[in-house]
């Protein structure tokens, strides 16, 4: 894995340019030619193998771009978690760069992947809520460590965890541990601990896991209002096609386990248009399961209603 | 540490150093943690000390007492204890016992955490999991296991007692001041120096274990059990060690 070490001052010119004042930015603006607009998130030929000879990813390359809601679908097996991880930068990748914001997140000393993860909120599966803490100590977490300035003063600090909490109706529960909670309610708070700081990208993992329609709903409708509000580019990893339509702007589908040859590769990018309009037989048979899927033979073909064809 | 990475002791050692000098004061929640954390592992023991260290004097009382009574030195039997107790006994007696209660749970409270990827939403929010989450267990174990240590002796002393007072008829005053005989602060300083050193070894241990830990539920349950015979083996070399270092500066 290379580190670009161009990127090494990015964070402190991203500083920089957040201290000026906003007169001057709208100059600068004015003054420089207008740009493609620069992603958010840059994933370039990540490949992720294991010691045992296994392959999860294989060369998955995507962009995601300010205001996106991009979603990363995909079956069983093709690699997901993984993925997630990678961009989180708890997991290695074999191959292949990840750049949030400018910044290799794997080439990052402690302070500045620290500094980095300021402008990233993360909602896990579980909700990853700390069971010790209250709903409130868990939504002050952020603040306690990335603003101790806020946290010093008890009164701000209070009213600023009740605002997130407020937004997703939490503030009667405030003082309960996450235990007293119900499902929803527990991914209801770690959305607001993982908004708590106004991050620019939102990375959300199957967010509407284990929950029933009208909590699914709730949660997606959340996380769209709540990150529109806050400026946050949402990135969700979900194989909930009710979720994906619902929320997707665009989004990419990895091939599953199941898929044989082309598990861990993007079998579609695009925008839900896109996605429906493909004729690629593994990306009808996701979206069309009611049809009866699609089954891969060993020698890569596949098994649909209309007849075998071969993956491309 | 590095996000996701192996959770080594030397990492770990490097971190919890960096954790407490970065920013030596402690923010009001881990405060918290510590108290309660105190609360339970020093606190809460307290019955099964009391019973472990009192039985534990009774017994040593008797068998000191009837084996010197065959040489006629029945009356050593207080001071015998005494040095007992404090040097070995106690802080032997008081490791077990929170190796049994709390380093079997704080290993598998981590490793639960870990599973449930609590450690990782800390990790990937930036918050140094040494500083809010191991350092006040550490504090905890670093004051408690030492304080359990001076109860174990309290007990085990007032347990002895009993026997000396059933079997002898003598009174507390007598006990005292033979059990004090030529004691020194040195006796009492070694058992609580011991005991600190024991509760680093074996947060430590139930650190690496559980932060270690991968699988699913059945991952807590062998964690705790890995950390309990690892921190068993691991007092019981220390002690070796450190009692030969002892006596060879005698």
């Amino acid at each position: 894995m290379e580190c670009n070490l161009t990127n090494d001052n990015s964070l402190r010119e991203r500083k920089t340019e957040q201290r000026l004042p906003p007169t001057l930015l709208c100059e600068m603006n004015l003054a420089t030619p207008s740009k493609v607009p620069e992603p958010l998130l840059v994933v370039r030929d990540l490949v992720k193998s294991f010691p045992n000879g296994s392959s999860v990813l294989n060369g998955v390359s995507f962009d995601v771009f300010a205001g996106d809601v991009f979603t990363i679908l995909g079956g069983s097996g093709c690699g997901k978690s993984t993925l997630l991880n990678i961009l989180i930068g708890v997991e290695e990748p074999t191959a292949g760069t990840v750049h949030i914001l400018g910044e290799n997140i794997h080439c990052l000393g402690r302070r500045q992947r620290k500094e980095l993860m300021r402008e990233v909120g993360v909602l896990f599966q579980s909700g990853a809520l700390l069971q010790s803490l209250t709903v409130a100590e868990n939504v002050a977490l952020p603040f306690q460590h990335h603003h101790p300035e806020i946290s010093r003063d008890r009164e701000l600090l209070d009213e600023t965890v009740l605002m997130k909490l407020r937004a997703v109706r939490l503030v009667a529960h405030a003082r309960k541990y996450p235990r007293e909670l119900s499902g929803g309610m527990k991914k209801r708070a770690a959305l607001a601990r993982a908004l708590a700081l106004d991050p620019k990208l939102l990375i959300s993992d199957e967010p509407t896991s284990g929950l029933d329609p009208v909590s699914t709903k709730e949660i997606d409708n959340l996380t769209i209002t709540l990150s529109r509000k806050s400026g946050a580019t949402v990135i969700v990893v979900t194989h909930d096609l009710l979720s994906f339509q619902r929320i997707a702007t665009r989004g990419i589908l990895l091939g599953a386990e199941r898929d044989g040859k082309v598990r861990g590769t993007v079998l579609v990018s695009g925008t839900r248009e896109d996605f429906f309009a493909s004729k690629h037989p593994l990306v009808r048979g996701f979206l069309h399961p009611e049809n009866g899927g699609v089954v891969v033979a060993a020698d890569n073909s596949c098994q649909t209603g209309e007849g075998q064809v071969n993956v491309p | 540490m590095k996000p996701g990475g192996e959770y080594t002791y030397t990492a770990l050692s490097v971190s919890l150093c960096r954790g407490a000098l970065e920013r030596p004061w402690m923010p009001l929640m881990m405060w918290k943690a510590f108290f309660n954390r105190s609360l339970s592992i020093g606190v809460r023991a307290v019955p099964t000390v009391f019973l472990i260290a009192f039985c534990v004097g009774c017994v040593i009382a008797l068998v000191l007492q009837d084996e010197l009574a065959k040489l006629n030195m029945e009356e050593g039997v207080p001071r015998l204890i005494w040095v007992m107790l404090n040097q070995q006994l106690a802080p032997m007696l008081a490791a077990i016992v929170f190796i049994g209660r709390s380093v079997s749970g704080s290993a598998a409270e981590l490793a639960n955490m870990k599973i449930a990827e609590e450690i990782k939403a800390l990790e990937t929010m930036g918050v140094d999991i040494s500083r809010y989450l191991l350092l006040p267990m550490l504090c905890a174990f670093l004051i408690m296991l030492p304080v359990m240590e001076i109860y174990t002796v309290g007990i085990g002393l007032l347990g002895a007692y009993g026997v000396w007072a059933a079997v002898m008829g003598l009174d507390a005053n007598q006990f005292v001041m033979r059990a004090l005989e030529g004691a020194q602060l040195k006796d009492v300083l070694i058992g609580v120096g011991k005991s600190a050193v024991f509760a680093v070894v074996v947060a430590m241990i139930a650190f690496h274990k559980g932060l270690n830990a991968t699988g699913g539920s059945d991952a807590v349950g062998r964690v705790a059990t890995a950390a309990v015979v690892s921190a068993l083996i691991a007092v019981t070399l220390v002690n070796a060690v450190a009692t030969g270092l002892q006596l060879m500066n005698q």
